[in-house]
């Protein structure tokens, strides 16, 4: 799935006349981005999730009062900074958010929001790739043991695959994926911490 | 420190405590934190195992299913209208849909039967447009209509008129979105009592409706769906007749740590426990065998009656359960003929005129007689559902075969 530029201005702009179907298209299109980046900053899926979905209600409560952006994905980066570290604005204040506020700290300036996009990018891009160098029965279970929370037990009983065979599976899936992504978490915590 | 403590982090993400730590386990928090500060070592590598599991839980989230619980709290704000959800499609599951419609397209410009072209197969020939039907009684398609029995017994007809809340059960309202399709929604408060609910297509009928849990269901004609108004127990069951197709929502629940919640549906002595997947459900009691088709994700599919144990589907697959309750599994399913129903199509493939005509009768709510020898032949090809019977049967008229309508009743005559 590409959209072009042109396509997500579109999609903005119907979004600030109250077509919800563009915001849920925007939210569908930069919702793992937006996941991937919240996580780094708070470590939590949780959070990261609620303040996703906290952004983008605030956006539809203020849909009317929404001006263009030049940068959509920049802009919902800065919008989730904001949230998660609870900066003052305008999420809290209900006024309308314009673009030059959503980067007004002294910490975030446009330009870093541009390198914190680009280190997201990178780090899904990674783990895309090391997603990609597991076999499908390893994936599989990768995704019901991370996604779907099953425990051994239950792995067994959906694939009939014994508990041992899936504890090899899975621990064999998690040497590639930590040797593929060694520098990555690394680069990660420091990142992380750097925000505690 | 405890010597047995795994301190690699394929180690602590293969350890199931571990795990309920970084899912916000408040028990294994303290077990682990403590553990921690006792070995800078463990805890540099917990740290970097619970990046690996956020980042990991991260990249498999499915922002489709997201947006759809997005969708939900967008409507209950009332922030914008969002009267008309067009529920997005997971992009490997568009290829098939494309298909169908493109094909279905395709019946609708030319007007022909597309035929397989296979040997022993009928080739059911060009319609003539513009010819005049034969028949003097006609019948409509079937329509987006279904009864909704609450659990105090009122039962709610929903057909295609107005659109917004159509009842209250507690704490649960229920609303009627688009044409052929309702929705639950709970306030969030934990109900007590479990309320079950029935919703029952007549013959002639089809509807569309999400469960509580966010799991969509499709019920085809004459068909019916029982479950709970909240899925509150270990598992999420359901029982159902006739023919149904299931998109199976993905719930860990987080009030009960992430745990997931499988789904089950029983039919009978048959019982298939599911995790989030497509599948249709075809236990029509005028058909010989019950089916289950699986299009994508994985189900276990039991039957009590059986000796043998409960089998695996993969996607592609399809199991039946025959009236001596004897499971079998058939490979490399026709998906397009299995989901023609829910595509809005009658999709036939070497099919006898007998289960051609179970079809049509359960469609345009019509009993079927049969007069003298009828020709056991195949035929193979695709129509709309959404047509007049007349369209319909002047296909089949012309590899000689008559009919004359009745009121409700459809002779077939060699």
């Amino acid at each position: 799935m590409k959209n072009s530029a042109a396509d997500i201005t579109g999609l903005w702009e119907n979004m600030t006349k109250g077509n919800s179907d563009a915001m849920l298209a925007l939210y569908e299109y930069y919702y793992n981005d937006l996941l991937s980046y919240g996580i780094r900053l708070c470590g939590s899926l949780h959070t990261a999730k609620d303040a996703i979905n906290d952004v983008f209600l605030h956006l539809a409560e203020q849909h009317k009062n929404l001006k263009p952006v030049k940068n959509v994905k920049a802009y919902l980066f800065a919008c989730i900074r904001r949230k998660v570290f609870c900066l003052p604005y305008a999420i809290d204040k209900m006024v309308p958010i314009d673009e030059a506020s959503a980067y007004d700290d002294a910490e975030t300036s446009y330009e870093e929001m541009l390198v914190a996009i680009q280190q997201s990018d990178d780090i899904r891009t990674k783990i895309q790739l090391a997603l990609a160098k597991l076999t499908e029965r390893q994936k599989e279970l990768i995704q019901l043991k991370y996604f779907q929370n099953l425990n051994y037990r239950q792995i067994e009983t959906v694939t009939g695959i014994s508990v041992k065979t899936a504890y090899n599976t899975i621990y064999n899936a998690l040497r590639v994926l930590e040797t593929e992504l060694r520098g990555l978490l690394f680069s990660i915590s420091l990142l992380f911490s750097s925000f505690l | 420190m405890d010597k047995n403590e795994p301190k690699r982090i394929d180690e602590l993400l293969t350890d199931d405590s571990f795990l309920q730590y970084c899912r916000g386990d408040e028990a294994e928090k303290l077990h682990w934190e403590k553990q921690m500060a006792l070995d800078p070592a463990l805890k540099e590598a917990a740290e970097k195992a619970k990046q690996l599991y956020e980042l990991l839980c991260s990249e498999l989230t499915d922002p489709a299913v997201e947006s759809l619980t997005f969708r939900q709290l967008l409507q209950d704000k009332g922030y914008m209208n969002t009267a008309a959800p067009v529920p997005s499609i997971p992009a490997q599951r568009r290829r098939w849909i494309w298909a169908a419609a493109s094909i279905f397209l395709l019946s609708i410009l030319s007007g022909v039967w597309l035929y397989t072209g296979k040997k022993n197969t009928d080739p059911i020939t060009q319609m003539q447009p513009g010819k005049p039907a034969p028949l003097q009684n006609d019948a409509a398609p079937g329509k987006n209509t279904a009864t909704l029995i609450l659990a105090d017994g009122r039962s709610v007809l929903l057909d295609s008129t107005g659109n917004g809340e159509i009842a209250n059960q507690g704490p649960t309202q229920i609303v009627k979105l688009q044409e052929g399709q309702i929705l639950y929604k709970t306030d969030g408060s934990k109900t007590t009592d479990i309320l079950y609910n029935t919703m029952q297509t007549p013959r002639g009928g089809q509807y569309k409706l999400i469960l509580p849990d966010g799991t969509k269901v499709w019920l085809n004609a004459a068909s019916s769906i029982r479950y709970p108004t909240a899925f509150t127990g270990n598992e999420r069951r359901v029982s159902i007749t006739g023919e149904v197709y299931f998109e199976v929502a993905k719930v860990s629940d987080p009030a009960k740590q992430g745990k997931f919640q499988p789904f089950v549906v029983e039919k009978d002595e048959m019982r298939i426990e599911v995790l989030g997947t497509y599948f249709n459900v075809n236990t029509y009691e005028d058909e010989s065998d019950m089916k289950v088709t699986l299009l994508e994700g994985s189900v276990i599919v039991t039957s009590a009656g059986s000796e043998a144990p409960g089998v695996k589907l993969r996607p592609g697959q399809q199991a039946s359960v025959n009236n001596t309750d004897a499971l079998s599994i058939t490979n490399d399913i026709d998906l397009e003929v299995v989901m023609a129903w829910k595509n809005g199509l009658f999709d036939f493939n070497r099919a006898d005129i007998k289960a051609i005509m179970r079809q049509i009768g359960r469609w345009y709510d019509l009993e079927i007689i049969y007069e003298g020898n009828i020709p056991t032949r195949e035929f193979s090809g695709k129509i709309t559902r959404n047509t007049n019977l007349s369209n319909v049967l002047r296909i089949l008229e012309q590899s000689n075969i008559n009919f004359s309508i009745e009121g409700k009743t459809i002779m077939v005559k060699p």
